[in-house]
């Protein structure tokens, strides 16, 4: 399974554990495949390790003082554990980051141009013209201070800066935090429109599970740093345990 | 007498805010408050010693010279000092540039000497009378590469490559290293520049003086010029450092050469007290 499962990966985590410098153990034998093209939603309520797999995925864990401690991160095959956190991204790791992390001082179409450094600069213009059309509103406004910006505005900016870079996988960490519903499920309606356009691999950090279930074809819970389920979106949304933790008494409208 | 003041206080401070462009786009870049930026002023003197005097070469020889080794040294101290050291508290930052600007003027001492050197780079002499005003040949040449290094600069940063990608890691370390960039060999580059920056004034002012670790002094004017320009900006960097030698050339003009001080750390004062973003910085807009 797993020689069959590693060709066609585009990312495969294996095993892995990771600690906090402070703390007991923040992940322990976590492992999960995206397949080329597949968008997988990552559950788990706060506190349960998504940041940390997101970090260690990432090559970001040492800037926060933490530790992969064993096991093994593959972007398509190549090995990135332990890499750089820059150099992860030229290998194809797009990453719209909890927060927005937009560059402030910097216009939009600044933005996207730091997001398009690291490929050629055809591809990188393609790239930036591609974005607009998905996202017209970051057109209206290319000249603007990004800072200047609603919050929904920015996280448009952040997903469009990771698309410029023309990354083989998406890591989208928390996009609806303090986002209004409606603008919400506008961006993730992109989201589809992203992988019909580009065949990107999505991996979607979601406290809102009805939402992330809505829009993968895969998912994983994740507790206490341990993954407890995985499988189809529609089976994961039909389990009780899902319905009653994350669901709520909704879950039945799904 | 006001106009004659008026005159080299903006030519002085042509080359003082070169010196804190240098500062600021250090400090922009890597948040690293440099300590060190009057020293490596100072050792630009000396470069266009070694330069010219003790490899003989001819002006365009010294200034290439200066500018690769001021640029080499800049690399160096990131590389060697800073890098090692990113994460930690503010205070060891400050620390090491402190050292580094003690152990640059123990170097420059043991290979050069304690006392002054001469520095004669052939630049044009004499003076010209412009209105009621007479100017010194080298001021003016001061003045003019200063502010042709600071356009220059200007225009590497807002329309390059590695201009726009210096702007963003400024803006938040994270966000670019999330978006691919090698924030070390900016920071890199970064050094380099304003080390760079610092050297060429110090070429100026070794020859508008004398070559001497005192030039570190003057060098540190840098600093209430940043301060009072706002830190975060890099115009206010180029106008504070007018300000100061304005400030300097009437002060020591009108009052005494000694006042000097007090009028360019006063403002530095009240602006700490009133206005700490500086005059052209901006308020931050949260904590990064």
């Amino acid at each position: 399974m797993s020689g069959v499962a590693s060709a066609e990966a585009v990312l495969e985590v294996q095993g892995v554990f990771a600690a906090y410098a402070a703390k007991a153990t923040a992940l322990s034998d976590v492992s999960l495949t995206i397949p080329a093209g597949g968008m997988v939603a990552l559950l788990g309520s706060n506190g349960a390790g998504k940041t940390t797999l997101i970090k260690a995925i990432s090559g970001l864990l040492p800037l926060h003082h933490g530790t992969l401690v064993s096991g093994s991160v593959r972007i398509a095959g190549t090995n990135i554990t332990g890499l750089r956190a820059d150099r992860i991204v030229r290998l194809g790791l797009g990453q719209v980051p909890e927060g927005r992390l937009v560059f402030k001082h910097l216009t939009v179409e600044e933005n996207l141009q730091v997001g398009a450094a690291v490929v050629p600069r055809a591809v990188g213009r393609e790239r930036i013209a591609a974005v607009y059309d998905l996202f017209p509103r970051l057109a209206e406004r290319r000249r603007q201070q990004a800072g200047l910006m609603s919050g929904g505005e920015q996280q448009m900016l952040a997903l469009g800066r990771a698309l410029a870079s023309a990354p083989r996988i998406l890591l989208i960490d928390e996009l609806s935090l303090g986002l209004a519903p409606i603008i919400v499920k506008a961006i993730y309606a992109q989201l589809r429109a992203v992988r019909a356009a580009f065949g990107t691999a999505m991996l979607v950090v979601e406290q809102n599970a009805k939402l992330a279930l809505e829009i993968c074809d895969t998912a994983y819970v994740l507790e206490r740093g341990v993954i407890v389920m995985s499988g189809s979106a529609a089976e994961v949304a039909a389990s009780d345990r899902i319905r009653e933790s994350y669901l709520g008494s909704s879950g039945g409208a799904l | 007498m006001l106009m004659q003041f008026l005159a080299s206080g903006f030519m002085l401070g042509s080359v003082y805010g070169l010196v804190a462009l240098g500062f600021a786009a250090i400090y922009k870049a890597t948040r690293v408050f440099n300590f060190a930026q009057g020293m490596l002023m100072a050792t630009g003197a000396y470069l266009a010693v070694t330069g010219s005097v003790v490899l003989g070469l001819p002006l365009v020889g010294t200034i290439a010279f200066v500018v690769v080794a001021a640029g080499t040294l800049g690399v160096v101290i990131q590389w060697l000092l800073i890098r090692p050291l990113a994460g930690r508290p503010l205070l060891a930052m400050v620390m090491i540039t402190i050292a580094l600007s003690i152990i640059l003027r123990a170097l420059i001492v043991i290979i050069f000497g304690g006392g002054a050197q001469t520095l004669r780079l052939g630049l044009p002499e004499g003076s010209f009378v412009l209105g009621s005003v007479r100017i010194s040949a080298i001021h003016a040449t001061a003045a003019g590469v200063s502010w042709l290094c600071m356009a220059l600069f200007m225009v590497f940063f807002r329309f390059s490559k590695a201009g726009l990608l210096m702007r963003a890691t400024a803006d938040s370390h994270e966000a670019a290293v999330l978006s691919g960039v090698n924030v070390n060999r900016i920071n890199a580059t970064a050094w380099a520049l304003g080390t760079i920056l610092a050297a060429i004034g110090g070429v100026f002012l070794g020859q508008l003086q004398v070559a001497s670790v005192e030039l570190e002094n003057i060098g540190l004017l840098a600093l209430p010029a940043v301060v009072i320009g706002g830190l975060q900006s890099i115009p206010g960097a180029i106008i504070g450092g007018l300000l100061v030698g304005l400030i300097e050339q009437l002060s020591s003009g009108y009052i005494s050469p000694k006042a000097r001080d007090i009028f360019v750390y006063v403002p530095l004062l009240i602006i700490l007290l009133v206005r700490p973003w500086g005059l052209f910085g901006e308020r931050e807009l949260g904590r990064v």
